[in-house]
This record gives C-alpha cells, structure tokens and sequence, in this order.
C-alpha cells in the first residue's frame, strides 16, 4: 500500500515527465484520437493497451484489490501505463460489469491478486425487480470512486491524452442482475420480464453512464460482452439485445463533442450467419466505434475469419471507427516478430482515412519483450499508409 | 411409447434443451427397464450432437446451455441407478475452476457433456486451491484432473495444480486436462498438463484419449 500523499506526488510527476515527452512529439495523443476519430488522418496510428491489474507493469506494491477500490492507486497506475509505457488509451475502468450491479446493492468480493467478481444473483426471482432502484452516481457502491478517477483524468492527463470512461450495456446488466444461466431460462419461459429488465437497465445506463459523461466531455464505452455471439444467437441479439442498446447508444450521444457511445461489442461477428449484414446492423445503432477482435479475423478457439480491410470498409461507410485488438494468446505466445508484423499489417489493410487504432490487453505474466513489440509496432505505423 | 420412442425424445428433449422434461424422460425410461448403460449411450449421442451442432454454428450458447443444463438434468436420474446396477463409467474426472476464478458457465457444460459421455465427474465448482484438487485425487482416485481459468490473472494458477500433485508424488495417477477463456494449446507444456479442450466437445474427446492412456499405463 502507498500513502495517497506519495501517490500524488509520483503522479504529479508523471504529469511533468508526460508534458516533457508530449511536447517533443508532432501530435499529441489527444490530437491523434480526435483526428482517428474525425476520420482524419493523424501523424501515426492510436495504439493502446488495457492494463487490468498492477501485475501487468510488475508493480507488487499495490494489490489488485486496492487498484480497483482506490481511485489515487487505479491512477497511478494507469498513468505510468501512459507515461512509462506509451499507451495512447488509457482506460478510466477496470471490472465495468460490476460496478451498476454492487451500487443497486448486489454484492461483489475482492481477491487481494485478481479481478473483483460478482456473488449471487440479486435478482433471485423476477418479482425481485419491484424492489431495485436507480442508483446515485454521486453516492453507491464505487459509483463515486469510477467518477472520481475520470475526474482525476480531467485534472491530471486529460489535456493530452483521451481515456474513455464506461458502463455495463443493458443486456450484460440484466446477466450480471439475474445470472447468465436464469436469463436464459426467463428469455424462453417468461419474455416479457426480461423486457421489463431491460428497460429497468436501460434507465441505469442513462443516468450512470450521463454521470461518466458528463466528468470530461467523453461519452462512455458501453460494455457488452454479454449480447455478443456466441453468447446469444442472432435471434436473441435481435429482440433482446440490439434495440436496448440503440437507445442507450443515443441517450449517451455527447452534445458538446457529437460522439455517441461506443459499444464493446465486436468478437463473435464471425459466428453470425452473414457477418457483413449483422456488422452493418451492429452498426447501424449509431455507435461511435466497434472493436475488431483477432479471434474474428484467424478463426481463433472456435470464431470464424473476416477479412480486416472489409470490415474497416464496412464500418467506415456507416461512420464507425474500428479498433483492432490482438488477442492475449498472441501477446503471451509471442514472437516479438510474429506481433509487430500484425500490427504493420492490419494497419495497412485498415489504416487509410483514419477511424482505426491497434488495441491489446497486456496479459500478466507476459513477456515484457512481447509488450513492447505491440507498441513499438504501433509507434512504427506511420500516415500516410504505404501500399 | 415405446422404449426406442421414449429414448428418442429423451435425446430431442436434450436437444431442445427441455431440463424438466428431460429429467421426466430420464426416469421414464428407466421404468420402462431401459438399461441405465444405454440411456447414457443416447445422452451421449445427444451430447456429441451437441457439440456438433454448436461448433458448426447451428447452435450458439444459449442453446448449447440448456442443452447441457437438460443433460445434467437427466444424468443425475440415471447415474444412481447405474451404481446400483454396478455399471461401469468411461473414467472419473475431479474438475474445477482455478482459486481465485470464480467463472463456472464454461465448466458448468464440460461437466455436463463430460457426464452424458459416461464419465463420473466429481465437480469441486469454482475457486478451487491446488490442495484441494490434491485432496480429491488421493481421496477419489480419478483418471482426470481437469482445471478451467478464465481471466488470464487466474490462469497463473494451472501450474500450481500440476507441481502440487508432482509434490503430493501423485502427479503420475493422473491425467491433468485444462481448458477455459483464458486458455490456449501452447500453454499445455508451460502448465504442465497433458491435454487442453478447446471446447466442451473437444474436452469430452481429449478427456476419453486421456483415459486409455492413463490406464494403458497403469496396467
């Protein structure tokens, strides 16, 4: 543990050392990310990483557990990740499934070395749902402790370098409310409560979720991993799925910067019957950007293949910027060679006009060498792109 | 109905992923003196189908879910009776998630498909210490360890399992079986296990080539 005071004054002088480097750079990371976003070519391509725990930077003096309850340690780490490190996205969450779900009284435990997890359902029978209420951002559960870090950004990094905030979508709410197993059974015996749920969460999504947004002008990543294929079938994602998260895609529209919110929603496009219409469906909610997972585009555990530059085509046409995501099997198993070559060459079948960025998870017990690959690779990728 | 109707929909019921009805089913065919050995023969059937239907992507996981759910429901009616009968199983499996990893969607099927392939599976559920996967192998002798992680923070914990049981001086007994999100083929070495599913199908087959070699050895 490291007293908020040291904290504070390592972060402060991360801050210095990042305004040093940032200076010295043709574009600052936050320029970068506008530009990708605009559809305009920046001087290189936006490369981030998601860092889960203290572990992935070998950080020992603060456990995981304190990295996802106390804003000063989840900070510090996320900003030696963007100072030490290179990454151009630094997330402002860690474990977004669970955050709705303990503010409204659910419970979640928190292992001293690994990611918080979710107890029972609190939604033991559908009846249940009479008894939960709106959460206040500002005073349940962590609520406070995710807007706190966002602020943190605001005040710290946040004039260099763009760091999404995020919330449970609808559908991954309802599962994490009910249970994976239960959900389902309600969805064949009892439809018409899982639709009452759903606009239960929609409603936690807008006034959360307008919180995150409203900290430092980003509307958030809606976490959907839940509503994603192989998780439901194309049947399910239509009814149950995808009108819920076009509204709250809406709701979270920015004002002030025009962006809606994205949706983490993108492995298992391949499994669709035809991808390329459920990718146009996808994006015709009105999302800001859309994930390209490696999984999706070699057939990795069981998913099918799509052709990078066609699903950049097909996004872009809809106004959807694609972030591409290396899968952790990949960053774990190496080689540095083996990394830097995909990022070189999904960055030439999808890079041109912008609205694409080279994404990863920095897996702990990686090899320092196949991190650094990924963002030197990242670094390398220069505009305009070279045939 | 005849018996060959009565297993028919049985197998449907399992397909469809009815878990009521498929108990129901279970035990009817039973009454109607179907030997416990070949209703597991036809959930077996149903669980390679299963897997088939889902790797070809006719079936998606909520499916494949209900599916496994309906499985249990009807192994465990017909499990008891095959003790009884001193029916043979296809191997023993203690299975369980990694300590500190508390997913147990993904297991919840291999157990599922595991137990309609024939096999007794001795699930430990989820955040399972390596003592205690140690524990139950002295205690239930099983062909197969099998151990899932699904966050990679968690997956650290599959070496734990195989140097325990080395320490134990029990790790030749046994097969050790891994699978999960967080996962892959080319961890097998650095886990020190001896086979990875991919899948609930691909465990279910991996597991079966497992105990032939585990008893080859043993004779």
């Amino acid at each position: 543990m490291i007293a908020h005071a040291e904290l504070r004054n390592r972060i402060e002088d991360l801050v210095g050392r990042y305004e040093r480097q940032v200076a010295q750079q043709e574009m600052s990371p936050l320029e970068r990310a506008f530009k990708t976003w605009s559809f305009q070519e920046p001087d290189r391509l936006l490369g981030s990483f998601a860092v889960f725990s203290p572990l992935c930077l070998d950080i020992q003096e603060i456990t995981t557990r304190e990295y996802y309850t106390d804003p000063w340690a989840f900070y510090y780490i996320q900003a030696l990740a963007v100072v030490e490190w290179g990454n151009e996205t630094p997330l402002m969450y860690g474990d977004p499934y669970h955050v709705e779900i303990e503010a409204m009284g659910g419970e979640v435990k928190y292992p001293e070395h690994s990611i918080p997890h979710l107890g029972e359902p609190l939604l033991k029978e559908p009846g249940d749902l009479s008894s939960l209420k709106i959460p206040d951002p500002e005073r349940d559960g962590r609520m406070p402790v995710l807007l706190e870090q966002s602020r943190m950004h605001h005040r710290y990094l946040g004039s260099m370098v763009f760091a999404p905030v995020s919330c449970c979508g609808p559908f991954s709410m309802a599962v994490g409310l009910r249970g994976y197993k239960n959900i389902l059974k309600d969805i064949r015996k009892d439809p018409s409560f899982v639709h009452e749920l759903l606009d239960f969460c929609c409603e936690v999504v807008k006034v959360y979720g307008g919180a995150l947004r409203d900290t430092h002008n980003a509307s958030p990543t809606m976490q959907e991993a839940w509503s994603c294929l192989p998780n439901v079938s194309p049947k399910v994602f239509h009814e149950f799925c995808l009108p819920y998260i076009t509204r709250c895609v809406e709701a979270l529209r920015n004002p002030t910067t025009g962006f809606a919110g994205t949706v983490f929603h993108g492995y298992g496009i391949s499994l669709a019957p035809d991808w390329r219409s459920f990718l146009r469906t996808v994006c015709a909610t009105g999302l800001s950007a859309i994930p390209l997972m490696e999984e999706d585009v070699h057939g990795l555990r069981g998913y099918g293949q799509m052709d990078v530059a066609e699903y950049k085509k097909i996004c872009a046409s809809q106004g959807v910027v694609v972030m591409s995501f290396l899968h952790t099997d990949t960053i774990i198993a190496g080689p540095p060679e083996r990394i830097r070559q995909l990022v070189h060459d999904w960055f030439r079948a999808a890079g041109a006009g912008g609205g694409y960025t080279a994404s990863t998870t920095w897996p702990v017990g990686a090899l320092v060498e196949h991190m650094q690959a990924f963002i030197d690779a990242f670094r390398e990728c220069r505009y305009p792109v070279e045939g | 109905m005849t018996q060959m109707e009565a297993l028919d929909s049985l197998q449907e019921a399992v397909l469809d992923g009815e878990e009521e009805l498929a108990a129901e089913l279970a035990e009817q065919v039973l009454d109607m003196d179907v030997s416990p050995q070949r209703v597991l023969d036809v959930l077996s059937a149903a669980a390679d189908d299963l897997g088939r239907r889902y790797e070809s992507g006719e079936y998606f996981l909520p499916e494949l879910f209900a599916g496994a759910e309906a499985m249990s429901a009807a192994v465990a009616k017909v499990l008891p009776v095959l003790e009884q009968s001193g029916g043979e199983h296809k191997g023993t499996v203690v299975i369980g998630t990694v300590e500190g990893d508390v997913h147990d969607i993904g297991k919840r099927i291999v157990v599922a498909m595991l137990s309609g392939a024939g096999f007794r599976v001795h699930d430990l559920e989820t955040d399972v210490r390596a003592s205690l996967f140690v524990d139950k192998v002295r205690e239930l002798q099983p062909d197969i360890v099998a151990a899932s992680a699904y966050l990679t923070t968690t997956s650290q914990r599959l070496p734990e399992i195989s140097q325990a049981l080395t320490e134990a001086g029990i790790r030749s007994e046994v097969m050790y079986l891994i699978g999960g999100a967080a996962v892959s083929r080319e961890m097998i070495k650095s886990t020190g296990a001896d086979g990875y599913g991919e899948n609930a199908a691909e465990a279910v087959s991996v597991a079966r080539k497992l105990v032939e070699q585990i008893r080859s050895k043993r004779s």
